[in-house]
Order: structure tokens, then sequence, then C-alpha cells
């Protein structure tokens, strides 16, 4: 176990990358971001802020997932790890959209 | 054929506690000067079950087409996203009041699948039973089982 850490942590050193996490609001029936560019790898996370049910989804080719409905307080983490742009919208309230572009 | 005939009742019994009031084929034609639309209908004649489904349709389009499809038929285009896939409306026989559950409380509460969002919070009162009406118009009369008595 520690040789495995070991070695993750001298490949992170190496290339010099590690993935980032980012966190998009949902307050108001809106995304905090209308837009957001990540890099290939690095992780996303949709909290609800508002007092009721959002549900997190994204069709496109490149990540599509559908996060579900979850209340006030809770959030989820969605890692993207193909380069392309990603259209996010929630399901419940559909003027809620933003776009995602994960770079290489 | 006993299967048909329950399935019969429970329209029936769904149907019942719809709104019943219809619209008055003479008094449209004068409300709406000869041109019965469903913008006069909604605006002339707003209590009647036509005006509702009307409605009913927009929230439809609005909040359920996406999972749903643009007939109801559970091939909407985030249809693929979700196991169990979303109902296919128009084969439905279920009640209005346990309809009306699924909608306000969500699939994961009534122990359905969880890819039905709670929409109590989201769709007022009059929006639920609008789409409701609009739900069990778009239902398909039901082909009797061959091989049953």
């Amino acid at each position: 176990m520690k040789h495995g850490l070991l070695l993750v942590s001298l490949l992170v050193a190496a290339t010099g990358v590690s993935a980032k996490d980012f966190l998009i609001d949902q307050k108001d029936k809106q995304f905090s971001q209308k837009s957001l560019k990540i890099k290939a790898g690095d992780a996303v996370e949709f909290r609800n802020s508002d007092a009721f049910f959002h549900n997190v989804f994204s069709l496109s080719d490149v990540k599509s997932f559908d996060l579900g409905s979850y209340p006030q307080g809770d959030k989820k983490r969605v890692v993207f790890d193909k380069p392309g742009k990603v259209e996010v919208e929630c399901s419940i309230h559909p003027q809620m959209q933003m776009v995602i572009e994960v770079e290489p | 054929m006993r299967r048909l005939a329950f399935a019969l009742l429970l329209v029936l019994a769904a149907a019942a506690n719809a709104q019943d009031k219809r619209v008055d084929q003479k008094a449209a034609i004068k409300a709406c000067s000869g041109k019965v639309n469903d913008e006069c209908v909604v605006r002339y004649f707003k209590d009647t079950v036509e005006a509702s489904i009307i409605r009913g349709r927009a929230v439809f389009q609005n909040y359920c087409m996406l999972c749903h499809g643009p007939e109801g038929k559970g091939d909407g285009r985030a249809a693929r996203l979700h196991n169990p896939p979303p109902y296919n409306l128009t084969r439905s026989v279920a009640s209005r009041d346990y309809i009306s559950q699924v909608i306000r409380k969500g699939g994961a509460a009534m122990g359905r699948g969880k890819g039905m969002p709670p929409w109590s919070d989201q769709l007022t009162d009059e929006q639920i039973g609008d789409v409701l009406n609009y739900a069990f118009s778009i239902r398909q009369p039901l082909k009797p089982v061959s091989g049953t008595s």
C-alpha cells in the first residue's frame, strides 16, 4: 500500500500534473457559473444550495451522467476524464444550463 | 378479458376524479368568433377539461418530455440515462391518485425508478392537475389479451 502511494506521488511529481476539484453551486435555480474550463482528470462538485431538489445531468458524448434528485446541502462529484465540451442541465429546472470545457 | 375489464374500471375511476366540465360547442363557436383554437379555449373556458389538457400539454413539454418523450412513450432524449427507463404513459392504467403521488413525491419515494424527480416544489397544484389530465388524454385504448376468457 505504501509502495503504491509512493508510486502515485512520484508519477504526479514527475508529470507536474495533479487533478483539481471545482465547485459549482446551484442557487436561485441557476448554476453559479455559465461556463467552466477544466483539465481532463479534474472533478466538479455540484452543490445544491436551494431549498428544493435539483437533478443535474448531461447527455454529452464526452461525458453523460445523471446525478439524480438531491436536496439542499447535498453535493455530488463528477470526474471528467476525456477532453471536449460537456453541456450540463437540470432536469427539474430547464432554464438551468452550463457548459464545461474539458481541456486535454 | 377480466384483465381488460379491470383496467377499464381503473380508467373510469380515475376519470371520475378529474374535472368533468366540458366546452359547450355552440358557446365556443360564439366566444371564439367561429375559430375554436387552443388559445381561445384556454382563455374563455379555463375551467373545462379541454382547457386543462391544453395547459397540461405545455407543462408536459416543459418538464416531462425530456424523459417521457414528445408523445409520452418513455423515449425522451434523456431516457437513455435511466434504468428502469421512463414509463410509457400511453400504456399506463394507474389511478389518478397514484400518478399524482408519483409526480409529487418522485419515483424513489414511491418505490419506483429513481430517475423520476419529486415535482411538488416546482409545480403548482393546478399544474399537476393539468398534467394529469393531459397524461390521461394520451392513454391508448387497451387491446384485449388473446387466449383469455
